[in-house]
């Protein structure tokens, strides 16, 4: 059921900024370390990321992939350099950061007990979004571009692992964050899931940048505009695909 | 402009605090497990000072307050890792860590939320305890509901912030005891005291010392807590 | 000046030891039973200083995020506890003595009982976190809260004392402060106790840093 909502409650995608004018990097680092003791998970990492992209992290397990995407979704702090978004500063304006980004871990950050829908709903509160309405109808229209919209009165414990990582996806992605970050998003997945998530991917550049680590490759490489491949966390090439 | 920043500012955190406070009490109305758990706890603990107190001990009123507030004490016990260690457990804590949201809203919603969960033990408690060791307070019912509420509140309170630092801990149900210790005597003691007191027809006078020393506490601790809990919270 | 500086705190301490035991006089009432005092005084005051070290080291970590601060609040923290724990112990002993009693809720020694609890927290939880960073971060929040309790838990003891007095004893009216010996005496052990508190306090955090600086080495060769 389509439910109508006034047009000013959403903004037109007309209005929102065009992502494709690439002369402003969205994500830059300089000189980003971390640090546990003496062990460094990255070191010395400066990347930009312009608007609109798809930006792959390559690198065998352990070289720094999920540090780097875990420092600039705020949840980790770096031990020194770097890091805006927007430019906004990863630590000075932290909470301006937050609101721009949205993030897909290993694990999802949806609740068993509740259902998607109490789940989105929350998620889109906690963003800022407050009319009843408007937070129905953006989860219609997320959950129905995902074509899972008949499962969202379901609790997410009686789901698929499938379904789960589709939610979860949907969750990152309903505040529609300029910077989406995914840590590992391809593992565990079948063919099917993988051709989705491209497919994802392809359709989500035109609002949002994106941000993904994998150790494939192959998926890497067909996916990505631009890839940087880390390894003992430091920066080892960066590759222009497109 | 900046009145309507700073309205916006003090209105987002109430909203916030109140969405994590009803998604709290959702999940709980869902599983039920502390919930029955606070009900079992109330029912033992009542029958055990029952039989060890007999059913008309004339010395009740020396009893009454101890009694009341150990009860009170172990359901909060139960509430607290429900707190911060739960969301932990789950994972779903960095689902909070990078929302848009100030961390003083998560920590109020979680308070308020074990603030609930042990008044309703309060409820089952108090009540049974007084049918089954035959006594009542003999002063004002007002006084009453202030005293053990303003203690509830500061345990809550202690409670909330020991739950969100044990999530980074090992072994995480034994370390909340040692971790509350040191923090409950400046709280439960006035309150111990002052339900004795109210037992014995006490009125606001002769409480007020009491009750201004839990008013204290919770002020210095949120004042405390409203300064550090981001560093708890965030790297 | 770190070659001479044991030597100074031998001798401070021999000195206090020489006139608590030796040339302060017996007390009036009490006789020489009255001598634990002067180890239970400097003791509390002790483990007093240490806690407000962990104290003030856990705000300039949390600003600075240098571990040092982190390594003083812990070398502190670990000291005090042992302080804290000589404190009560003596100071049971001097309660049998002045009051007949080892324990008597006696405001000061309920609050010196949860600092030490404070202590007991502060150091288990210490243990329970792997993570360096996270461990710095969470205990120096534990550190403050845990200070600011400690006035409050006091407040609530004379409150609860004065509903529950102290047993009226004979020995109860002492005279301890008013004698000139026994003050010096009194300054100069806790002068010289104080001093061992440094010493010790350098010596825990070397130590600590050895056992880091062993830590990363080993990090190293594993790699």
């Amino acid at each position: 059921m389509r439910i109508s909502i006034k047009s000013s409650i959403i903004p037109p995608i007309s209005s929102r900024p065009d992502v494709n004018n690439v002369t402003e990097h969205l994500v830059k680092t300089s000189n980003l370390s971390k640090s546990y003791g003496d062990i460094f998970a990255i070191r010395d990492v400066s990347i930009e990321i312009n608007k609109g992209e798809i930006f792959g992290l390559m690198g065998p397990n352990g070289a720094g992939k999920s540090t780097l995407i875990r420092i600039l979704s705020t949840l980790t702090r770096s031990s020194s350099g770097n890091a805006s978004i927007s430019n906004y500063d990863l630590r000075k304006d932290q909470r301006q950061v937050k609101k721009l980004i949205g993030i897909v871990l290993h694990h999802n950050l949806l609740y068993d007990e509740l259902t998607a829908k109490e789940n989105l709903s929350y998620y889109l509160r906690l963003y800022g979004f407050r009319n009843k309405e408007a937070i129905e109808q953006i989860i219609f229209e997320k959950t129905s571009q995902f074509n899972i919209a008949d499962r969202v009165e379901d609790q997410i414990g009686t789901l698929s692992s499938g379904q789960r990582k589709r939610f979860d996806i949907i969750r990152a992605t309903i505040h529609n964050p300029k910077l989406l970050l995914l840590d590992e998003p391809f593992s565990g997945l079948d063919q099917q899931g993988i051709d989705h998530l491209k497919d994802f991917f392809n359709s989500t550049k035109k609002n949002s940048t994106i941000l993904f680590s994998t150790h494939n490759q192959q998926i890497g490489e067909e996916v990505s505009d631009r890839i940087t491949t880390l390894e003992k966390g430091r920066i080892m090439e960066t590759k222009n695909l497109r | 402009m900046e009145d309507e920043v700073s309205h916006n500012q003090v209105t987002n955190f109430f909203k916030d605090a109140w969405q994590i406070l009803l998604k709290d009490l959702r999940l709980e109305l869902r599983r039920k497990y502390e919930i029955y758990s606070i009900i079992i706890l109330a029912f033992i603990s009542n029958l055990s000072f029952g039989f060890a107190l007999g059913p008309s001990n004339p010395n009740i009123t020396d009893f009454i307050s101890g009694m009341l507030w150990v009860s009170i004490l172990f359901i909060g016990m139960l509430g607290f890792t429900t707190g911060f260690v739960r969301e932990m457990d789950r994972g779903s804590i960095e689902g909070l860590r990078v929302a848009p949201i100030s961390p003083q809203a998560i920590l109020a919603g979680k308070t308020v939320y074990i603030f609930l969960l042990m008044c309703g033990g309060a409820i089952i408690i108090i009540p049974s305890s007084m049918a089954i060791l035959n006594y009542s307070f003999h002063s004002n019912g007002f006084l009453v509901l202030l005293v053990i509420a303003l203690g509830i509140l500061n345990i809550a309170v202690i409670g909330s912030i020991v739950s969100a630092l044990a999530m980074y801990s090992q072994s995480r149900a034994l370390i909340i005891p040692a971790l509350s210790m040191p923090l409950l005597p400046g709280t439960i003691i006035p309150s111990i005291l002052a339900t004795g007191k109210l037992a014995v027809g006490a009125d606001m006078n002769s409480i007020l010392p009491e009750i201004q020393i839990n008013l204290a506490f919770l002020l210095l601790m949120i004042a405390a807590l409203w300064i550090t809990f981001e560093y708890v919270l965030y790297d | 000046m770190k070659k001479i500086y044991p030597t100074i705190v031998f001798l401070a301490n021999l000195a206090a030891l020489y006139m608590i035991f030796l040339w302060a006089p017996p007390e009036r009432t009490l006789g020489d039973s009255y001598r634990v005092f002067f180890i239970h005084t400097p003791s509390a005051w002790i483990s007093y200083l240490a806690f407000t070290i962990t104290f003030l080291s856990s705000i300039l970590y949390l600003k600075t995020r240098n571990f040092k601060w982190d390594l003083y609040a812990s070398s502190s923290a670990l000291l005090g506890l042992l302080f804290c724990i000589i404190t009560i112990i003596t100071g049971a002993i001097w309660a049998k003595v002045a009051w007949g009693l080892y324990w008597n809720w006696d405001p000061r020694q309920t609050t010196t009982l949860v600092l030490m609890l404070a202590y007991l927290g502060y150091i288990s939880f210490r243990m329970a976190i792997n993570d360096k960073e996270q461990r710095a971060r969470i205990s120096s929040v534990l550190g403050i809260l845990a200070f600011i309790s400690i006035p409050l838990s006091y407040l609530s003891t004379i409150i609860w004392a004065t509903i529950h007095p102290m047993p009226l004893l004979p020995t109860s009216k002492l005279q301890i402060g008013v004698e000139p010996t026994i003050l010096q005496t009194l300054l100069t052990s806790t002068f010289a106790v104080t001093l061992l508190f440094l010493w010790m306090f350098y010596i825990t955090v070397e130590m600590y840093r050895t056992i880091d600086t062993i830590e990363s080495v080993k990090m190293e060769n594993v790699k």
